[in-house]
């Protein structure tokens, strides 16, 4: 390790875990999340000297995170439509484990950004300013997408109830 | 929060229970970063860069006013701002100390105004200097304290209530200024928002140790000197500071601003590495990127590239830069807002490196004080990443282990935190030698003290261990300036 990149295999032994936990669920799948998670603290690795010397470099590395999964997204116009008109393997009464395993479908369904918002917000717990902060938006913004988001979940939850209880 | 929330805060954490990040993940991103690296210094001929950093899009590149009629003449000043432009009439100021709330109540800037009122008309002048980093107008937004918002100014670099009598801009690193008018006088914000000058930076951005030792030279910073500059402009503007990767100055000129940021060190070995700025205040991009007429710049048959800066989210145009490498290891970059783009090239010829001095001295520095009888060595030198260094040893013709050694250092490096400590060596202590604060070293063979002379120069000098008042004399006479 050089001197330049001193203590930067301390951070990513103590946070790389979360950060791609993080980046998972902003882009909706474990490989894009490794290629995410690596490109970020590339970044940062060539930028640590200036990051690490007076801030918290995790923010940095956070918001080049998020900002990298939206891009990926809208580059390759993702929208994972899962099938959630196929019949479960299992018919059985709804549980809480399934419900959430529903919940995380749905949240890949969501739009890039309305996607970051609740992971940001939920997952990450920061405030609406700090988010708007990340997205590079107004805070206005980050409540409208996060309003929008989780009606979208409901949504999609109610039509899976709909079509569970068809079944 | 509503059983839907809980139940995906409760989704989130199982969906990622079992991920664990690769045990090897710190070697392949730094293969990767040096894979990147070769490959970025292949691509030379790329017509357009494309240059994507991390940080925050600085408001004050965004500000594109073309009205230019602003006097010269300072109405007022306020906090190191001065007025330039007041509407007719408007009676003495009443002097504001601020507090701004956000909408929960939280004080969210303190700072320093000038209040003015004359009937049913008042205009208010207010500055902020914040100690947390707020570069842009995403920044302002998020500290809630405009009663509402006009989201369509941000393009201007400005955030503005809708009914445009209260605008908040970051005017320099460190610097908020902030215009309110009474409905009757928001005609005149645009003149007034324009007349404000920032003459003194933020206590942030100024070098943390000495004050300038070139204070009776203020056209030199960072190892170059500024020539002629041009109407509006003057020397004394702005304290130099970190500016991207560099060390730069700030100049305002009617509500516009430019930077002269001297690079140091390896990434200003050639066009292509000066090119890629690497810590941009955000999000900026470099694109359009040309080569310049070589008789635009100061020294002849030096090539510069000159490009469009804009932000990556598309938030408008942050003017243009012009950049290049005066010898390999000292670069220049300029940086104007829209309506400063055209004294781009006039700046450029009057840049000038500064020539090391002769007979006792290291690059720039005189070193006054050298015990008697000890003779000068040749000078070497090596280069860093942000930093070049130049070195000189004195010697005692008698007695070889007598000796004196002065490292003069150049570049952004000098500016991080631990500069003194790390350059001093392991265990370095904080300690103060002839007057100066720096960090020393000392070991059974020699003593090693390093200090922060001014922003981006940094000097080093080692002394045999039981050299002690010689230490201190030649700190002394360097910190002097001879």
């Amino acid at each position: 390790m050089t001197p330049t990149a001193e203590g930067f295999a301390d951070f990513v032994a103590a946070r790389a875990t979360a950060l791609l936990r993080t980046a998972y669920l902003t882009c909706g799948s474990a490989a894009d999340a490794e290629d995410v998670l690596q490109s970020a603290l590339e970044r940062a690795y060539r930028n640590w000297h200036r990051l690490h010397r007076d801030a918290d470099p995790e923010p940095y590395v956070r918001r080049i995170i998020v900002n990298l999964a939206i891009s990926r997204a809208r580059r390759r116009a993702i929208l994972r439509l899962i099938p959630v008109h196929a019949p479960p393997d299992t018919p059985a009464p709804r549980g809480d484990v399934e419900l959430r395993q529903v919940l995380l479908d749905a949240l890949r369904v969501l739009p890039p950004r309305q996607r970051a918002v609740m992971v940001l917000r939920y997952w990450e717990d920061m405030t609406e300013a700090q988010t708007a902060r990340i997205l590079g938006c107004s805070v206005g913004t980050v409540k409208s997408q996060a309003s929008k988001a989780l009606a979208r979940l409901r949504v999609l939850l109610d039509r899976e109830v709909v079509i569970d209880v068809e079944a | 929060m509503s059983r839907l929330e809980n139940e995906l805060r409760t989704a989130m954490a199982e969906g990622t229970a079992t991920l664990r990040a690769a045990p090897d993940l710190v070697d392949q991103v730094v293969r990767l970063s040096r894979r990147r690296k070769a490959r970025r210094l292949k691509l030379v001929a790329a017509a357009a860069a494309v240059v994507v950093a991390a940080g925050a899009v600085p408001a004050f590149v965004t500000l594109s006013r073309s009205d230019r009629s602003v006097s010269d003449r300072v109405v007022a000043e306020v906090d190191g701002v001065e007025v330039h432009y007041l509407p007719a009439d408007m009676g003495e100021p009443e002097r504001l100390s601020l507090k701004e709330r956000d909408h929960g109540g939280t004080i969210r800037l303190r700072g320093e105004g000038l209040m003015w009122s004359e009937g049913n008309r008042f205009v208010q002048v207010s500055v902020y200097r914040p100690k947390d980093k707020i570069t842009d107008v995403m920044d302002i937004w998020s500290l809630n304290v405009l009663p509402d918002v006009d989201e369509s100014t941000s393009r201007q670099g400005y955030a503005s209530t809708t009914d445009h009598t209260d605008r908040i801009w970051v005017a320099q690193p460190g610097v908020l200024l902030r215009v309110i008018t009474s409905v009757s006088m928001k005609g005149e914000m645009d003149r007034i928002a324009k007349g404000l000058r920032v003459s003194r930076s933020s206590p942030s951005t100024r070098p943390a140790a000495a004050p300038s030792r070139r204070a009776d030279d203020p056209r030199s910073f960072g190892g170059v000197r500024l020539g002629h500059l041009p109407d509006g402009f003057t020397a004394e503007q702005g304290d130099a500071s970190m500016i991207t990767d560099g060390i730069g100055r700030w100049f305002n000129r009617g509500g516009g601003s430019l930077s002269v940021e001297v690079v140091r060190g390896d990434t200003a070995h050639d066009l292509d590495g000066l090119r890629e700025v690497t810590v941009w205040p955000t999000d900026e991009r470099l694109v359009k990127v040309r080569e310049t007429e070589v008789r635009e710049i100061a020294m002849r048959g030096t090539h510069a590239l000159d490009g469009r800066v804009l932000s990556a989210k598309g938030f408008g145009d942050k003017g243009r830069m012009l950049l290049w490498v005066i010898r390999p290891g000292l670069g220049v970059r300029i940086w104007a807002s829209p309506d400063l783009v055209d004294t781009m090239p006039e700046i450029a010829r009057g840049i000038a490196p500064i020539a090391p001095l002769k007979g006792n001295a290291v690059d720039e520095v005189r070193v006054p004080y050298v015990p008697e009888g000890f003779r000068p060595g040749t000078a070497r030198s090596a280069t860093g990443p942000d930093w070049v260094m130049t070195a000189r040893r004195w010697r005692s013709p008698d007695d070889p282990a007598r000796q004196v050694s002065v490292e003069v250092y150049h570049g952004a490096a000098v500016e991080y935190r631990d500069w003194a400590g790390g350059t001093a060596g392991v265990d370095a202590e904080p300690d103060v030698i002839g007057g100066v604060a720096g960090m020393v070293r000392r070991s059974a063979r020699e003593q090693r003290f390093a200090w922060r002379e001014d922003t981006g120069l940094g000097v080093a000098v080692t002394v045999a261990a039981d050299s002690q008042p010689e230490l201190a004399q030649v700190v002394e006479g360097i910190h002097a300036g001879g």
